[in-house]
């Protein structure tokens, strides 16, 4: 089920929010939201229900067997089972996620085709990705001390299938949303109830109206494009840039809002990453959850910065790597990590002699190395990053072409129509200067408390209602 | 106060999409509402007003000539001339098998003697498999013959309430409402000049208005002068570099004949048999530039050869099929390949002469 969908957002939400405020016993709201949950997952298929079932019970287990081992000052049994937890989870994941990869590499590599038979072919669980992290969250958390036993198995079960964020982030870890679990914030607040709408339609605008906008050239320049030129190509990675960016965030923003809604507070994910003033301030602005996890659970335990720069630098590129591995099982997102990854260490490595630099041309320039980035992360085979690449660069101008097509009646603006319309091209201009003074959801909140916002706030939803048709999915549900 | 923003914010919704609902059943831009007063382009509600063009005139239409916006640069004055027989030029923009069948038994309701000569243009996309769902086929954006009931009520699994439900729930959404903006402001500030009255003739054939003028591409008028395959080419090129760039008309990038529509069109037949109305059948061509293409990327041979073997023997089990006549190669009825308007649709010319290559191999007094 889809957040932008109408099935969602005129029967689901309203009749799952109606039952919640109803039940009095919180046990009974974290039974019901397990249920919910695993209906609202089980309606894209019902058979990985079980799955993620598995990953619930495996990783409850395992923080049972944590605390018991703690209590008694057992550390290194304690160690064992969180080491259990993570290997289950990485296990699962490798299976359904990373399998079929592993056996396309080593048939490439051995040139072997008889490798291949050993495929799966598993169709990937939606969310899979997203799910694992958080349960695996926990054990790691008890481990380190950093949050206290779960209640009971329903408070673990509603903490992992949580639906607002199940699927697509945030990453909410144990520790950051333990204690909410015994907090009163559960019973029907209008003000929580008014501000989570508000998150819940600016992330809906967000997806419908500028994410699939932009979607509609992205997706013609990347799945339609042969030969790629000087502007289709900057166009078309402009365009995906924003489109990634917005359908995330948006995805983001409405789990945000629906969390709030149910009383929960789920951690920002998002902050206005394309005004970065460095590439390590992108990442604190990009995805938060997955950077922070990635940055408490692989770099620091890797050693971090702490043994010399080869090492930070080891440390940093393999976990962009891994972090570009856990988007997907294919060398284009490798790459995207090892080029990002890239960026830090270069960045890291001559950062002393860029202080000179304009901070503002430093952020252009970060902006335009992701937009970059982004070629690879979208492009469906490699020859077309690289062929994108090199028009983006290598290729020249090509006004000088447009007189021929002048010549067989198609106009100046007709081409430009074709190359996504110079509305397009304005557009993607104009959001490449806006996104500098546009203000980030949590400022945006604000304006719409007041009755002449709520009267805005209704007319926006009202036009998202109308502009529904046929929902499209988020990008992140493939990861 | 939160609670109070809470009226404001559920009030704006409802006078919003109340207003929608309101001026888009007002405007009714799909014809989807009885017809409009203000006039609508014509791709939106060609069945309508050609249906109700046919029956103000009360034509009593004694033959007719059904097919796509590719038939409809036939005149009917050509079998008034050879046959003496009262015609009418009933082709219908992206044409389905469903639109003929629907058209047929709607002719057959109406007139019910007079109907002797059913000359079908056919393209094989009529008969394409269609990924339409439930929701589209009611949808009059997506299936234009379901914006009128009195042709609609033939269609399998047609009920009222699918249908009224469909109308409204359409009534809800942005691309009626576009449409209902966009119409008030063409007929505030110029009339619409590809309303009904604008793109057709009385006998039904179109004017020679061509889609492309919209879209600064000019010459392309049915004077056979310009280059439609260097034009085809380049936009073929264009499609390499530019996304979206020249695509060519997709209707022929189809892969399968859905059975559900060659099953109609058997039964059509039947009908027509029943009714002692004569058939001829043309099989349309493709532009040859754009022919080779959509060899080179689809089936397209197999399917032409399919299609007419099928017609024939569907010839042999009905004997009013006079003729089938495949010309879906130009060079079967000396045809031009510079004679499509739009780059796409037989001009004149080219029809005229595929009518002629028809009445060469028809038996003399078959009608």
């Amino acid at each position: 089920m889809l957040f932008n969908s109408l099935g969602f957002i005129l029967f689901f939400l309203p009749l799952t929010l109606f039952i919640w405020f109803r039940l009095k016993r919180r046990d009974d709201k974290f039974l019901f939201l397990t249920l919910a949950s695993l209906f609202f997952y089980g309606y894209w298929d019902y058979r990985f229900v079980s799955l993620m079932l598995v990953s619930i019970f495996i990783d409850y287990w395992c923080g049972v067997k944590i605390s018991k081992a703690k209590l008694k000052g057992q550390i290194s049994k304690s160690k064992h089972w969180m080491l259990g937890s993570v290997i289950s989870n990485l296990t699962i994941l490798g299976v359904f996620k990373y399998y079929d990869f592993f056996i396309d590499s080593l048939t490439i590599i051995f040139a072997e085709n008889t490798i291949a038979t050993y495929r799966l072919d598993i169709i990937l669980p939606v969310g899979i990705s997203f799910y694992t992290f958080q349960s695996m969250s926990y054990s790691i958390d008890l481990y380190r001390n950093d949050a206290t036993k779960v209640r009971n198995l329903l408070h673990f079960s509603a903490y992992v299938s949580m639906f607002p964020q199940l699927i697509a982030g945030p990453i909410v870890r144990y520790k950051e949303i333990a204690s909410q679990f015994s907090n009163n914030t559960f019973s029907l607040s209008y003000s929580r109830l008014y501000e989570g709408f508000t998150f819940f339609i600016i992330g809906l605008f967000k997806k419908l109206v500028v994410a699939d906008y932009f979607a509609q050239y992205s997706d013609l320049y990347f799945n339609e494009v042969i030969e790629p030129n000087f502007i289709s190509s900057w166009i078309g990675a402009f365009s995906y840039a924003f489109q990634i960016f917005f359908d995330f965030s948006a995805y983001s923003e409405m789990a945000v809002g629906i969390g709030l809604m149910l009383g929960f507070n789920f951690p920002k994910n998002f902050n206005r990453p394309y005004i970065a003033k460095s590439f390590s301030d992108f990442w604190r602005r990009w995805h938060i959850t997955l950077s922070e996890f990635l940055r408490d659970n692989l770099y620091i335990p890797l050693g971090g910065n702490k043994n010399g720069k080869i090492n930070t630098y080891f440390n940093i590129f393999i976990t962009m790597l891994l972090g570009g591995l856990w988007h997907g099982a294919s060398s284009l997102f490798l790459i995207w990590g090892a080029l990002h990854g890239f960026y830090l260490l270069i960045e890291r490595a001559i950062k002393p002699s860029f202080e000179g630099i304009n901070k503002y041309f430093y952020s252009i320039l970060v902006f335009l190395l992701v937009c970059i980035a982004w070629v690879f992360f979208r492009s469906t085979n490699i020859d077309f990053a690289f062929l994108t690449i090199k028009a983006m660069f290598a290729q020249p101008l090509i006004w000088f072409e447009l007189g021929s097509y002048k010549a067989i009646g198609l106009d100046f603006p007709l081409v430009f129509r074709f190359a996504g319309g110079l509305k397009h091209i304005f557009i993607v201009f104009a959001m490449m200067f806006s996104i500098w003074f546009i203000p980030s959801t949590y400022n945006l909140i604000n304006k719409f408390s007041s009755k002449v916002g709520a009267i805005i706030l209704g007319l926006i939803f009202g036009y998202l209602i109308l502009i529904i048709q046929k929902p499209s999915p988020f990008i992140y549900f493939q990861f | 106060m939160v609670k109070s923003n809470f009226r404001f914010f559920f009030g704006s919704f409802l006078v919003f999409i109340s207003l929608v609902v309101a001026i888009n059943i007002w405007v009714n831009p799909y014809s989807f509402y009885g017809l409009n007063s203000i006039g609508n382009p014509v791709t939106h509600n060609d069945r309508l007003s050609k249906s109700v063009f046919f029956e103000n005139h009360k034509l009593e239409t004694e033959a007719i000539f059904l097919g796509s916006s590719n038939s409809m640069r036939f005149y009917p004055e050509w079998i008034e001339d050879e046959f003496n027989l009262k015609a009418y030029n009933f082709g219908v923009f992206q044409a389905s098998v469903e639109d003929f069948y629907c058209l047929i038994n709607y002719i057959l309701e109406k007139n019910p003697n007079d109907l002797k000569l059913v000359f079908f243009n056919l393209d094989d996309w009529n008969f394409a498999q269609s990924e339409q769902n439930s929701f589209d086929i009611w949808h009059p954006a997506n299936n234009r013959l379901s914006s009128v009931e009195y042709l609609a009520k033939y269609l399998r699994g047609y009920n009222l309430f699918t249908y009224k439900l469909a109308k409204y729930k359409t009534a809800i959404s942005y691309d009626q409402f576009g449409e209902s903006i966009n119409n008030i402001f063409q007929s505030a500030f110029k009339p619409y000049i590809i309303s009904t009255q604008n793109v057709f003739h009385e006998n039904g054939v179109r004017k020679n208005y061509t889609n492309r003028d919209r879209e600064n591409v000019t010459q392309l008028a049915e004077d056979g002068n310009y280059n439609v395959t260097e034009y085809l080419k380049k936009r073929i090129e264009l499609l390499k570099t530019f996304p979206g760039a020249g695509k060519l008309e997709s209707h022929e990038f189809f892969k399968e004949f859905s059975n559900q529509r060659l099953e109609l069109f058997e039964e059509l037949i039947s009908i027509l048999n029943e009714n002692d109305v004569k058939i001829i059948i043309n099989i349309m061509p493709i532009q040859p530039y754009e022919q080779s293409i959509v060899e080179k990327e689809t089936n397209y041979l197999e399917r032409v050869s399919f299609m007419e073997n099928w017609l024939n023997n569907l010839k042999e089990q009905h004997r009013n099929i006079l003729l089938i006549k495949n010309n879906s190669k130009i060079e079967n009825f000396n045809g031009y390949e510079n004679h499509f308007f739009d780059a796409i649709h037989p001009t004149s010319v080219n029809s005229k002469l595929m009518f002629e290559s028809i009445l060469k191999e028809l038996p003399k007094d078959a009608i």
